[in-house]
């Protein structure tokens, strides 16, 4: 039996959630509740590191980038830094899928969350999904590995489904 | 680069355990021959069949598929929490048995396919973008009572009154948000999804799931884990389909 797992290969059929990168790609950092100023991208989607992808080395491909898009630059391009960002810890790490580079910071390449559904959201923050554990990160580079201030997860409290459906 | 320290209030938990089930035995050789692919399927305690080469499979029918492993694992909720609830006993692995089958092949399979493949296109259709918006937030909800499960339903955790009463308001949560997630996904979401697709792109996307399960979990990704979750509900007691009739109407 052969076990990839997110961090175990790459599939030619790798979704591209992301879609397609834009010419310049920039980070910014926002403060998201109780995490303070984490790294952003420029529509203000919290960004993630996954420890596995450790020694600049993306891990999370197939299924996993189907949850987690990583950040991603157009070939020829570079990331730009944007406020509150050290343009020094910028880089990029091929995508072993064969998708366009993943911009890293301090090394560790960054992704988004599917489920965070707006600018400030920090859904991801702390879970443990596709191999290993998600974290925002500080400008500095380094991850922050408390929980967010995430809705306590109570009986009676389900989520406010406002979906409407039946189209 | 510094790694950051590993959390210390989780269990490392990992999709490999989807194929090395846990604390609760494989039930019998039913079991064990479907999870060798031999297709048992007379008296087979709810594992036998689910064998299909799923790229074979249609890929709304593929995801409906994976939905009955989740609806199984409801049922598996649904009996711990009475038993929870009523003071009966509980087999050690039953839950944190359920809710890694929910980790390693719902959570970070089954639905990565929506989010990867579904949702997108309904999103760039511009159809059911609400209900869309709606199901990623329960997705979210629901790997943090995953997470609270894996971390609080232990021997040792359900030892505690005020942690017995935590993961049985959790299971019944996940349910209560589940039953109607799955169904509306069932009835809106993916015959919506279909009907966004030519035929040719419905075969690329049946192939695709397949050769994603096949990369993550080996060629018997799915009947490994219907084999798993019919060993949850072996050693629960709830594995005979026929004990869920009811008595005759007179």
């Amino acid at each position: 039996v052969v076990l990839a797992g997110c961090g175990g290969g790459s599939s030619s059929a790798s979704p591209s959630p992301g879609g397609s990168p834009s010419r310049h790609t920039v980070v910014n950092t926002r403060p998201v509740g109780e995490l303070g100023p984490v790294l952003v991208t420029a529509t203000g989607q919290t960004l993630y590191m996954f420890p596995p992808d450790v020694e600049r080395h993306v891990t999370c491909v197939a299924t996993c980038a189907a949850t987690w898009p990583p950040l991603t630059v157009a070939s020829g391009q570079k990331p730009e830094a944007g406020s509150g960002v050290e343009q020094s810890l910028l880089g990029t790490d091929p995508d072993p899928s064969g998708g366009p580079a993943v911009v890293t910071y301090d090394g560790w390449p960054l992704y988004t969350y599917q489920d965070d559904l707006q600018a400030g959201q920090a859904n991801g923050q702390g879970i443990n999904l596709d191999g290993g554990y998600w974290y925002v990160m500080d400008p500095s580079g380094q991850p922050i590995t408390v929980a967010a201030g995430s809705s306590p997860v109570t009986s009676g409290s389900p989520t406010t489904a406002t979906g409407s459906g039946g189209s | 680069v510094t790694l950051p320290p590993d959390p210390v209030d989780a269990p490392a938990v990992s999709r490999r355990r989807l194929l090395t089930t846990g604390g609760v035995a494989l039930a019998g050789a039913a079991v064990g021959a479907a999870a060798a692919g031999l297709g048992v399927h007379a008296a087979d305690g709810g594992s036998g069949g689910a064998t299909a080469d799923l790229a074979q499979v249609p890929a709304t029918e593929n995801l409906m598929y994976e939905h009955g492993v989740l609806k199984r694992v409801l049922l598996v909720y649904q009996e711990a929490g009475r038993r929870l609830a009523a003071g009966d006993a509980l087999p050690d692995a039953a839950v944190t048995d359920a809710a890694t089958i929910i980790h390693d092949y719902i959570e970070s399979f089954h639905e990565a396919l929506e989010e990867g493949y579904v949702f997108p296109r309904l999103r760039a259709a511009g159809m059911l973008v609400g209900t869309v918006d709606t199901l990623l937030l329960q997705h979210a909800r629901g790997r943090l009572i995953t997470q609270a499960l894996l971390t609080s339903a232990t021997p040792a955790g359900l030892a505690n009154a005020a942690t017995r009463s935590q993961v049985t308001a959790q299971m019944a949560a996940f349910v209560r948000m589940y039953q109607p997630h799955e169904a509306r996904e069932d009835t809106v979401i993916f015959p919506t999804w279909r009907s966004l697709l030519d035929g040719s792109e419905l075969e690329e996307m049946a192939e695709l799931f397949s050769t994603d399960q096949t990369h993550q979990f080996g060629p018997q990704g799915f009947a490994q884990a219907v084999a798993h979750v019919t060993s949850v509900e072996v050693a629960l007691g709830i594995n005979d389909l026929a004990q869920f009739t009811p008595a005759a109407v007179t």
